[in-house]
């Protein structure tokens, strides 16, 4: 874990379970074996809600679904959309006491953050964990919008088409990291994007 | 004492803004010394000297008018400047009450507030607005509080939300700023919304100034100066509108850097609100020209100083690499080498 | 750090109940007081002795009611302070000095609902608390325990703010709220807060621990420690000035009252301004500010006169 050269760039910890809670919604949007056989296989007291994002076409079994604890109710879901439903229905019945973990690429993460935002819960409630691809969300300061599923430096941006730059500063309110014109001060001044975000 | 406004100067387009000697005079100059380094310069915000900036809570110059109208236009264009969260909304009525009773109280000849009960009259006379409203009711203003009462007060503003030992940058009116958006940066905690800034954070700066402000008191207001250079007489150098001024960072030539090359120093100040136990942060910005700094040596061999030993990063952030060896060029024929004792006085 | 203060005059004493004694404050200046906010507190200055006692209390009046502030006091047998003065010594007609409102339990404006807890005269900020929330038409119910029903002092003011979501607890008809199930099965974004004797507040917070609640969600009243402290000696080795620094000035004032030029500027413990060089100190310094570093505590050469203090013998300092 590096420290961020840019402080509201999130620091994500080592994902574990926050014993302190006595109720647990896991939401995962990405497939990772070792972490979920450490999770699953030491579960906390109370009861596990999981929320899984799995790919549209029937694939194998995600490792998420192995090895359940009994304590745990199991929710396989095909799009984010759809995942983030869910984690809405989960958080509207959901009590005081309940710990969320969100795990996966940082644009499912932040959407789902969000979510519980609208929900009142305060940050020592939420566990971040970043997995699979690192591509950020991009919100373009002069269109306002988000380019998703960001893997290079600097992006077109997908709404007005101007070359971003991709800043470390990060807005937990859009769930994206700033993008603004790399060309602004010298038009046509672009250096070539390179892939640092795989 | 009435002002003499300059309705109809610019901050955009032929950028006709001008300071009088006067304005000049009363400039905020921020530097005591010929290093610059990052501190937690913060003092009461006390009632200072006649005529300084510091005169008064909310300080109104010869540029009011203007800088309203500049602000209108760039709502116009974009109103996402303007944002508050649900629950600011005892805040923004906090902040028109301080604003309304402070232009009232300090410029009697300009505004006037008569209160009968909730049912308030508002009189700002350079703007020629009359408005009675009942106090706590949004309905009965064109506009919600916060925007009605910042669209007819100099400076930029933010209204922070205090939870979990944090300050949160929960609303805010942000048209003349030193490139930071407000529509990224609405909701972030004290840390992130100040994560940018380089070096201060390594100091501990905003960590001691968090703890102070968590503690400020109401009605003892705290300020402090900070300041950038901007090119031209521009108030709206936001993100968002980069592309439109970034290039005016490439246009600095020896020969117009007299004109061009605008020192910006912001008056920030902290009030505590008292029925939202929030804290409007105020950022008032002044802008002078090179021309018109250098009309007092001292302040040119100053700024000469401060800029030639300034660490890169923060040149960087700034946004000054491009044009700091062309203004340094320049102000470097005011500079004689002669020991300046501390301070920001221009004589 | 000295407060803003106000002058009042104490307008009106009601018994409200045995040894619970409420007073309406007036500024003597005429002016109305500023507005607050819920859980806000003052400071007042009594009269006891040579120097000023200053004791908190929070405020319970309705803040639009800008001409009066209200706060109510509970005897405190074991204690020489305050309280004892007021109950005792106060009489109507009688001005005191009086701090400007701080807020130190303040509502969570983001929070969906609140649950309000009193215990005894911690009703004081729990009722203006509710009184916020029945303005801001938020979602929340008050629990309020006391005594004996004599004790119930604002139950009424709490009735008309909150109908039917008021709940009351009689210590001596054996009611007693069981903080398990009053903070169990709660939908998330709720919000806790509690103001009552130490026992109860201790075991409320348990009880939120250990059903899951986290502590950004859990609050309870806590007043600011006394800025003042043991009085100590100073010499300074510059103006040779030696002086005792008495426990209701700082260091920092107590230089400035000999006349000596000392810097400062937050006069807060952050800035970092009046930083003064430590040349020996017989005894240890109490450092209550935000600036030093732990290394530079711990080399005990330095400290900031506004807020840090020493404990012990004579503190020598270059100025």
């Amino acid at each position: 874990m590096s420290t961020p050269a840019i402080k509201s760039q999130p620091v994500y910890a080592e994902l574990e379970w926050d014993r302190a809670g006595t109720h647990h919604i896991l939401f995962v949007a990405a497939e990772d074996a070792a972490l979920a056989q450490r999770l699953l296989s030491n579960p906390p007291a109370g009861t596990i809600t999981l929320i899984h994002l799995g790919s549209a076409s029937a694939e194998a079994r995600s490792c998420w679904s192995q090895g359940l604890p009994d304590s745990a109710l199991y929710l396989e879901t095909h799009s984010l959309a759809e995942a983030l439903e869910v984690l809405r229905d989960a958080l509207y019945v959901a009590q005081m006491g309940t710990r969320i973990y969100l795990a996966g690429p940082e644009d499912a993460v932040w959407q789902a953050s969000r979510v519980a935002d609208g929900f009142g819960v305060g940050r020592d409630e939420v566990r971040y964990a970043q997995l699979g691809s690192k591509a950020r969300p991009v919100f373009c300061v002069h269109c306002r919008t988000i380019t998703r599923g960001v893997h290079t430096n600097i992006v077109s941006c997908s709404g007005c088409g101007r070359s971003l730059f991709v800043r470390d500063h990060f807005s937990r309110r859009l769930g994206a990291y700033m993008g603004f014109q790399i060309d602004a001060e010298v038009p046509g001044e672009v250096p070539a994007a390179e892939v640092v975000y795989p | 004492m009435s002002i003499a406004f300059k309705p109809d100067e610019t901050f955009r387009g032929d950028y006709t803004y001008r300071n009088s000697p006067a304005a000049i005079r009363r400039f905020p100059f921020p530097f005591h010394q010929d290093q610059y380094m990052y501190s937690v310069n913060m003092e009461p915000h006390t009632k200072g000297p006649a005529g300084s900036v510091f005169e008064n809570a909310f300080d109104i110059d010869e540029h009011y008018i203007a800088e309203m109208r500049d602000r209108a236009i760039t709502l116009e264009r974009d109103p996402g400047r303007c944002v508050s969260l649900p629950h600011m909304m005892d805040a923004e009525w906090d902040t028109l009450e301080l604003i309304m009773e402070s232009l009232s109280r300090d410029y009697p000849d300009m505004f006037t507030l008569a209160k009968d009960g909730a049912r308030w009259s508002w009189i700002n006379r350079p703007l020629g607005i009359e408005q009675t409203f009942t106090f706590g009711d949004a309905a009965t203003l064109p506009c919600p509080p916060f925007e009605y009462i910042t669209r007819q007060c100099q400076g930029d503003f933010v209204i922070m939300d205090q939870r979990d030992n944090d300050l949160f940058a929960d609303a805010g009116m942000i048209t003349s700023q030193a490139d930071w958006s407000l529509m990224f940066d609405a909701g972030m905690s004290f840390m992130e919304w100040h994560g940018p800034v380089p070096l201060a954070h390594e100091l501990g700066v905003f960590e001691r100034a968090l703890k102070y402000l968590l503690m400020l008191q109401q009605g003892r207001p705290v300020r402090r100066l900070n300041w950038t250079m901007t090119i031209n007489p521009r108030l709206d150098t936001s993100p968002e509108t980069y592309p439109e001024w970034g290039p005016d960072r490439a246009s600095v030539t020896p020969d117009n850097v007299g004109d061009k090359v605008h020192l910006r120093v912001e008056l920030q100040a902290l009030f505590r609100l008292p029925r939202s136990n929030g804290m409007l942060f105020s950022i008032r910005g002044y802008l002078a020209s090179m021309n018109e700094l250098a009309t007092y040596p001292r302040w040119a061999k100053r700024l000469h100083r401060v800029l030639s030993t300034l660490p890169n990063e923060l040149a960087e952030y700034k946004g000054l690499v491009r044009y700091k060896p062309t203004t340094l060029e320049w102000l470097s024929k005011f500079d004689d080498g002669e020991v300046l004792p501390a301070g920001t006085q221009p004589e | 750090m000295s407060s803003a203060s106000l002058n009042v005059e104490i307008r009106r004493i009601r018994e409200l109940a045995p040894g619970i004694r409420e007073f309406s404050l007036s500024r003597t200046d005429g002016e109305d007081f500023p507005v607050y906010s819920g859980g806000s507190h003052i400071v007042l200055s009594l009269p006891l002795g040579e120097r000023p006692h200053r004791n908190p209390y929070s405020l319970l009046g309705d803040p639009t009611v800008r001409d009066t502030w209200r706060v109510a006091v509970r005897k405190q047998e074991e204690s020489r302070g305050g309280s004892r003065w007021l109950h005792e010594q106060a009489r109507e007609g009688m001005r005191i000095d009086i701090s400007a409102p701080v807020n130190l339990f303040p509502l969570i404006r983001t929070g969906r609902r609140h649950i309000l807890v009193a215990g005894g005269i911690g009703i004081t900020p729990i009722l203006s608390q509710a009184r916020e929330l029945a303005r801001l038409g938020a979602d929340f119910e008050v629990h309020y325990a006391y005594r004996g029903p004599e004790y119930g002092v604002f139950s009424d003011e709490l009735e008309a703010l909150a109908p039917g979501r008021v709940h009351h607890y009689v210590q001596s008809r054996r009611e007693q709220i069981e903080f398990g199930s009053l903070l169990a099965g709660r939908p998330l974004g709720t919000h806790f807060y509690i103001c009552g004797p130490a026992g109860m507040v201790a075991a409320s917070m348990n009880a939120g621990k250990s059903l899951g609640w986290p502590e950004s969600h859990l609050h309870s009243e806590q007043f600011l420690a006394p800025t003042g402290g043991e009085p100590f000696d100073v010499k300074l080795a510059l103006s040779g000035k030696a002086f005792t620094v008495p426990s209701d000035l700082s260091l920092l004032e107590a230089i400035e009252q000999q006349g000596v030029d000392a810097p400062y500027l937050c006069r807060g413990g952050a800035c970092g301004q009046c930083e003064l060089e430590v040349l020996g100190a017989e005894g240890e310094l109490i450092h209550h500010d935000l600036y030093l570093s732990a290394d530079e505590r711990a080399s005990g050469k330095k400290i900031m006169p506004c807020v840090s203090r020493l404990k012990g013998g004579c503190l020598t300092l270059n100025l």
